[in-house]
């Protein structure tokens, strides 16, 4: 059998990413001693940002080889936002409907305006085409 | 040595959350079925490890680590958004909802199953 090194390296690229993503979510959440639901927010709303930017901004300004695009959108950022512990928390805080509420808005709304922005920032980007 | 294990579950989780993505793209062209089974599958899996009140380095490995990677909040957004771009304003909205409840179901069985071992 042959071995496709570009699809190992993408893989590898993932694994990697996710790595990074994982501890640093962890590390976030080390940061503001533990509130997890601060935490899950701040990591989400981050990821968000940085994803639709990843994907429509730095593809197109920066001449990036594909598994580094990968690696940090599917890996990095994506291993950095989680979607487990969002529901959990939201269950978790079911006996307090106002802060369970508030938490699930806030990340899915907050969450979707920053992919906007994100794409904003691309675009923006992409029009000064400014090449690193 | 708790950061390797947090990394080392995110690192598992993110290549299988990649792995399904490519297979669902071969099936699911119109729809990101991919990560609505990633992100509840996930979800189960995680309200299972609390519900039998896992702790310790296996918590870490498993739950912020393995499922915390697998599952992704930042992917579930931008497919929306890339609905919204596409003006499927309706999918858009009904893949936000019914993800969310979904997961939130999953999680609920998944504890109560968790719960029972």
């Amino acid at each position: 059998m042959k071995v496709n090194w570009y699809k190992v390296l993408q893989f590898g690229a993932v694994f990697v990413g996710g790595m990074i993503g994982g501890i640093g979510r962890y590390e976030v959440g080390l940061w503001v001693n533990s509130n997890s639901l601060l935490a899950t927010t701040v990591v989400n709303i981050v990821g968000c940002f940085l994803l639709t930017f990843n994907i429509y901004g730095l593809d197109l300004v920066i001449d990036l080889p594909n598994w580094l695009i990968l690696g940090f959108g599917t890996g990095v950022v994506g291993a950095f936002t989680t979607f487990s512990t969002f529901a959990l928390l939201v269950v978790q805080q079911m006996q307090q409907p106002l802060v369970a509420t508030g938490f699930l808005i806030l990340n899915l709304v907050g969450g979707f305006f920053t992919a906007l922005l994100g794409y904003g920032a691309a675009r923006l980007m992409d029009r000064g085409k400014r090449v690193w | 040595m708790v950061i390797y294990a947090v990394g080392f579950g995110a690192g598992i989780g993110a290549v299988m959350r990649y792995a399904i993505t490519l297979i669902g793209k071969q099936y699911w062209t119109k729809w990101p079925w991919a990560m609505f089974v990633i992100n509840v599958v996930g979800a189960l899996l995680a309200g299972f490890l609390t519900g039998m009140a896992a702790g310790g380095t296996v918590a870490l490995f498993l739950l912020t680590g393995l499922c915390g990677g697998f599952t992704t909040f930042s992917t579930f957004t931008t497919d929306t958004f890339v609905l919204v771009r596409n003006n499927r304003w309706l999918a858009a909205v009904t893949y936000y909802i019914v993800t969310i409840i979904f997961g939130i179901i999953a999680i609920e069985v998944g504890w109560w199953l968790g719960s029972m071992v």
